[in-house]
């Protein structure tokens, strides 16, 4: 049985859906049973997940000690570089790092431009894993402004070029 | 002190939504559902406009400053005076509201259940990956630095060469919104917001879509849609990444839940009161989706494309003619500041790079037949969420719904409602876009369709789920005097 709005509805519009305002007495279906089915195979899943993903990293650490609210270590060392680079929109960054690598220096650093062509720069952010592969350590075109022995993380083995003028 | 400074930036950017949605809704009583669609819609606008505002500063100040927190104030102080003067002479108009269905109370307590306990599966994953996966530090959080730079111009870093690998020309609705409530709290370090706006959206989906399907179906419709939407493993991998494809998604259900209940209460409405209103707040929401993600703007165009053809087939256009063009004012209110965006930028690669060599790749069988094949093999077995976070994900819920696809059944009267037609419609011509998209991609397509498919999905599907609930058969139990009047002659 249609509600007197639902037929108004129909006349005007027919964007109108469902309206069933007497509803006393239900008389459940076979859709209604299996509806109730698939509520309970979905309750199920939902448990399941959760037992899934959650409860490992639940078990693991206590919420207040979550990384949300903590500085993380790679966040601790973009600080250290900051503080030397802040005057800066743009400097050289000399690396042999991969693609990521590249994107999380870039990432931290942000927003200070991180240019892979460094030879443009005056300011060079050397980036080598293997300190033997640093090319500006040796060249007497640059000097050695700061290098970053605190740092714990990804910092480690950064090192702060200048061009010699 | 910090965490204080992140709530109170929340708490600004949700009343200018309560605001805008206190102006634009129509006056009176309104039912749970419809209180639970306001309160969503005034979250996420609130996101969307507090984002628009912030990146007007940066264009006007051209840096981010604290200043920022007293433009918030006054826009906030302004539209609230605008919200008392023009609700006082706003009459109240008596209508009928949409009736939701009785059912049984187990069903919203159901649906309280799913929410809560994949709201803390979500929470868990984000802690877990608390800055997200590659795209997020890649393109979404770097621009979000950019953004909330303090040095004069340094925000137009995100247009500079050196960040090719960064999507320069991606909108900045998620971005801008980091960086503003990274100037409330002084810091650009805390994950806060990104966690934050990761969380709103990936509850907003499934409750904006259980309230949907309350209002204009069943209650029991809703939970089972929201329910289905939860476990699936394509979803809940996209929760916490942090890319922009649930906060897009979210949009592209907000507009058609919106127009739709637009429509609806202009249908119910005893007067020849139209709701504009509603119509402005759907334009807004469209206009979001634009400046979430570039997907947004083919949904644009999309919905109003969806939305024309109706009007074409049903209905007089002139008497639609003003919905849409109120429709239009609000969305275009925020494709102003995109548009400045997008010129500063340079193009999007998979429009720039287009040439006549794309035409000849629509003629390849081996394109469509592998963009079929990965849509099929996206959608049986979304492989996101176990290479994140190295456990199995479940198939066996997808099969269960297609069963009680199976079991239940179309209605194919609900088929032919405008309502329907029109959300199959959006999907239907999102997909084409899309599918065209692929076709003629510059870059390699195994790779394109690898990392791009399950989350083109994603924003789609929430759309999907609403059209499949609005079209199945009625699957609540009917009163005596339904199958009374069935069974009379």
């Amino acid at each position: 049985m249609e509600s007197v709005a639902s037929a108004r509805s129909g006349q005007r519009s027919g964007f109108i859906l469902e309206n069933n305002h007497d509803n006393t007495n239900p008389q459940p279906s076979f859709r209604t049973v299996t509806a109730w089915l698939l509520a309970a195979l979905l309750a199920l899943a939902v448990v399941t997940n959760f037992s899934r993903y959650a409860f490992q990293p639940f078990s693991k650490k206590s919420f207040l000690d979550s990384a949300v609210f903590k500085v993380p270590p790679a966040q601790k060392d973009a600080s250290l570089l900051q503080g030397v680079l802040k005057p800066y929109r743009a400097v050289g960054y000399a690396t042999d790092g991969d693609s990521p690598r590249i994107v999380n220096a870039r990432y931290f650093l942000a927003p200070v431009l991180l240019d892979l062509d460094y030879l443009r720069h005056d300011i060079v952010l050397s980036d080598y894993t293997t300190p033997a592969k640093d090319i500006l350590k040796t060249n007497p075109a640059y000097t050695l402004v700061a290098e970053f022995p605190q740092a714990t993380d990804w910092a480690r083995s950064i090192k702060i070029y200048r061009k010699v003028k | 002190m910090r965490f204080f400074l992140a709530l109170l930036s929340f708490v600004a950017s949700s009343g200018l939504g309560f605001l805008l949605v206190s102006l634009f809704w129509p006056k009176g009583k309104n039912s749970l559902p419809e209180t639970l669609l306001k309160v969503v819609t005034a979250l996420a606008l609130g996101i969307g406009a507090t984002a628009t505002l912030f990146f007007l500063w940066l264009v006007v100040v051209n840096r981010a400053s604290r200043g920022f927190v007293l433009v918030e104030v006054v826009v906030l102080g302004l539209l609230g005076f605008a919200v008392i003067f023009f609700n006082r002479r706003r009459p109240v108009v008596l209508q009928d509201r949409p009736a939701v269905t009785r059912t049984s109370r187990a069903w919203p307590i159901l649906a309280l259940f799913f929410l809560a306990v994949s709201g803390l599966t979500i929470i868990c994953l984000i802690l877990e990956f608390p800055t997200g996966a590659w795209d997020a530090l890649a393109i979404w959080n770097i621009h979000a630095k950019f953004l909330a730079s303090s040095m004069t111009g340094q925000w137009r870093g995100i247009y500079d060469d050196i960040l090719v690998h960064a999507h320069r020309d991606y909108p900045f609705l998620t971005p801008a919104f980091f960086a503003q409530a990274w100037v409330w709290m002084g810091t650009t370090s805390s994950i806060l917001p990104p966690a934050f706006v990761t969380l709103l959206f990936s509850l907003g989906v499934p409750l904006l879509l259980f309230v949907a399907l309350s209002l204009f179906r069943s209650t029991i419709m809703g939970v089972l849609a929201m329910g289905f939407l939860l476990v699936s493993p394509a979803f809940l991998a996209s929760t916490f990444l942090q890319y922009s494809d649930i906060p897009v998604g979210f949009f592209f259900l907000l507009s058609t839940v919106l127009l739709i209940y637009a429509e609806t209460l202009n249908g119910l409405t005893n007067t020849n009161v139209q709701h504009r209103g509603l119509y402005a707040l759907a334009g807004f929401s469209a206009g979001c989706a634009a400046l979430t993600k570039n997907e947004g703007l083919l949904f644009l165009l999309v919905f109003v494309a969806a939305w024309f053809l109706q009007v074409l087939l049903r209905r007089k256009p002139r008497q639609e003619f003003r919905k849409g063009l109120v429709f239009l004012a609000a969305a275009g209110f925020l494709l102003v500041p995109l548009g400045f965006h997008k010129a500063s930028a340079p193009t999007n690669e998979l429009i720039g790079t287009q040439n006549t060599g794309s035409l000849s790749k629509i003629i390849q069988a081996s394109r469509h037949e592998a963009i079929l094949a990965s849509f099929a093999e996206n959608i049986s077995d979304p492989k996101s969420l176990s290479l994140m976070v190295r456990a199995p994900t479940s198939r066996w819920p997808l099969f269960c719904g297609l069963l009680f696809l199976l079991l239940v059944g179309i209605d194919e009267k609900r088929l032919r409602k405008t309502s329907t037609s029109f959300v199959w419609s959006i999907a239907f011509f999102l997909w084409l876009g899309y599918y065209f998209i692929y076709l003629t991609t510059p870059s390699d397509l195994k790779w394109h369709l690898a990392t791009s498919m399950e989350r083109l999905q994603v924003q789609t599907f929430p759309l999907i789920l609403l059209a499949i609930g609005l079209s199945l058969r009625r699957i609540e139990a009917r009163t005596r005097k339904d199958t009374d009047a069935k069974e009379a002659p």
